[in-house]
């Protein structure tokens, strides 16, 4: 990372500047959000971690137009400064053939390909132009046989299915019950005693999805934090102020989600997709961590 | 009466040239031998003694000669393969620019109306890169501002969490990412290997 940014910062003057000030932007920002405040007597808030599985993409995304042009034509001049192989010559020599054969005869009409291998001898009856037809229909029955970009998740629109969307991350969201009422939201669970925050993260996923799932966390460190605020009867009624949800990125491996009774449903969704599934204000704090790059 | 002895004493030595230079003094007896006239008189050997050979020596000695008969034997048996011959290939000139010549592709486009194309696109390619880096920064810098966000908030509930939570994680030490391919894998499928003719010499 660092010396793509040194790089980039050589090519763009202008870029760099911007780049500099947001750094100091975010020391700033970063100052006050990591100098330890004395925290008012009177507030209580309850702990909780949520879990971002995230189901890394299988396959290369698709080029946009603007890759595609460039690559286009970056074959192009590839191909123009390299000398014919042996399979074009090959197809040159037939081609001379053919001519001459058409000349021999003395018929205007063109000859279809299997006269022109009745013509030729033993050994070449077997023109490029053949071997190329041959090749192309292996290739093509090769590709249908189960490699294709689009999965039947895709064409079904199974939004449970780990098999849509090869292309991009995709992330698991549940139906939880909050209080009375349920929210799609990433799996949270409340922290106990003696557990160290990811600890407790990884227990709820347990608990939530079953044990079949196969995860590597990313750290012992919260990669994010929300907080929910209760209203004021339920603050006094409760004596807390609210929950502080912290969040831990994990990568799926293995397994299936198994519907506990935590959960009523589950969905593995795009970063585009949670939007209309999470509340505004949940899902604008989840943008800052979540991202399809990596 | 003592002198007049030794005097006569002196000149009974005088073949070793053993005599008092003056009858004066007498008593003070000079003892300067001189040899010159029969130099035999002392035992001399005439060479040195060889040195003896220090039995050590004589051990690394037959060692060395033990490990240059090996030597030679294993050189021996060497000597005894036959090598594989080095195969040159000298290359006409002539024929080599010829076969260029054959195989010299028709451009349909001239190369200078080509760079004219791709400078077109040049532009266009470098603010597209330049977008994707920035995009790339900017999700980090997010990714990392939130996080110590996160880290500051779990500081102000625990001491004892947040320090628990800056530990180093071993289990990521063996950081590995699989790679991306254009079509997902078939299921159950296995490649198989291509023709091909094998061409190595053997030599018997």
């Amino acid at each position: 990372m660092a010396t793509i940014v040194r790089s980039s910062l050589n090519i763009f003057p202008r870029f760099a500047q911007r780049l500099t000030a947001f750094r100091a932007y975010q020391r700033t920002s970063l100052a006050t959000a990591v100098a330890t405040e004395s925290r008012p007597i009177d507030e209580k808030w309850t702990l909780a971690s949520a879990v971002c599985l995230e189901r890394y993409p299988k396959i290369v995304q698709q080029k946009t137009p603007l890759e595609d042009r460039i690559s286009i034509n970056l074959q192009k001049i590839e191909l123009e400064q390299s000398v014919l192989c042996d399979h074009e010559l090959k197809h040159l020599e037939d081609m001379a053939k053919k001519k001459q054969i058409e000349a021999e005869s003395g018929s205007s009409e063109p000859l279809k390909g299997g006269e022109v291998s009745a013509g030729l001898p033993e050994e070449t009856k077997l023109t490029a132009a053949d071997l190329e037809d041959s090749w192309e229909k292996d290739a093509l029955e090769f590709v249908l046989e189960g490699g294709s970009r689009e999965t039947a998740a895709d064409k079904e629109n199974d939004l449970q299915s780990l098999n849509r969307k090869l292309d991009k991350k995709l992330f698991l969201v549940v139906k939880q019950r909050i209080g009375d009422y349920e929210h799609w939201m990433l799996p949270q669970g409340d922290h106990q005693q003696d557990e160290s925050m990811r600890e407790t993260a990884e227990r709820t996923l347990r608990e939530t999805c079953g044990d079949s799932i196969q995860s590597r966390f990313l750290g012992n460190a919260p990669c994010g934090f929300y907080r929910e605020k209760l209203s004021k009867t339920l603050q006094e009624k409760l004596c807390v102020n609210g929950n502080k949800v912290f969040f831990f990125r994990a990568e799926f491996n293995q397994g299936s989600v198994i519907v506990s009774d935590r959960i009523t449903d589950y969905k593995w969704l795009t970063v585009e997709e949670m939007a209309d599934y999470l509340e505004p204000d949940y899902y604008k704090k989840c943008k800052m961590f979540v991202s399809d790059l990596w | 009466m003592a002198a007049p002895m030794i005097n006569s004493l002196t000149a009974n030595f005088s073949r070793l040239g053993v005599a008092a230079r003056t009858a004066s003094s007498s008593l003070q007896l000079n003892r300067c031998l001189r040899t010159q006239a029969h130099p035999l008189l002392f035992l001399t050997t005439d060479h040195l003694q060889k040195k003896g050979q220090h039995p050590h020596m004589n051990k690394r000695l037959g060692k060395k000669k033990k490990q240059l008969e090996k030597l030679l034997a294993k050189m021996d048996k060497r000597a005894q393969l036959i090598k594989a011959p080095i195969k040159e290939r000298i290359i006409d000139m002539k024929l080599e620019k010829e076969a260029v010549k054959i195989r010299k592709r028709e451009l349909s486009v001239p190369p200078e109306e080509r760079e004219k194309e791709m400078k077109k696109f040049s532009h266009e390619w470098k603010v597209y890169c330049r977008d994707f880096i920035t995009q790339e920064i900017h999700t980090v810098q997010k990714r990392l501002l939130s996080q110590q966000k996160a880290l500051g908030e779990l500081r102000k509930e625990s001491e004892e969490l947040y320090q628990k939570a800056i530990a180093i994680d071993e289990d990521l030490y063996n950081f590995s990412v699989k790679r991306l391919t254009d079509t997902p894998a078939i299921p159950g499928f296995q490649p198989i290997d291509g023709e091909y003719t094998d061409v190595t010499i053997k030599y018997d």
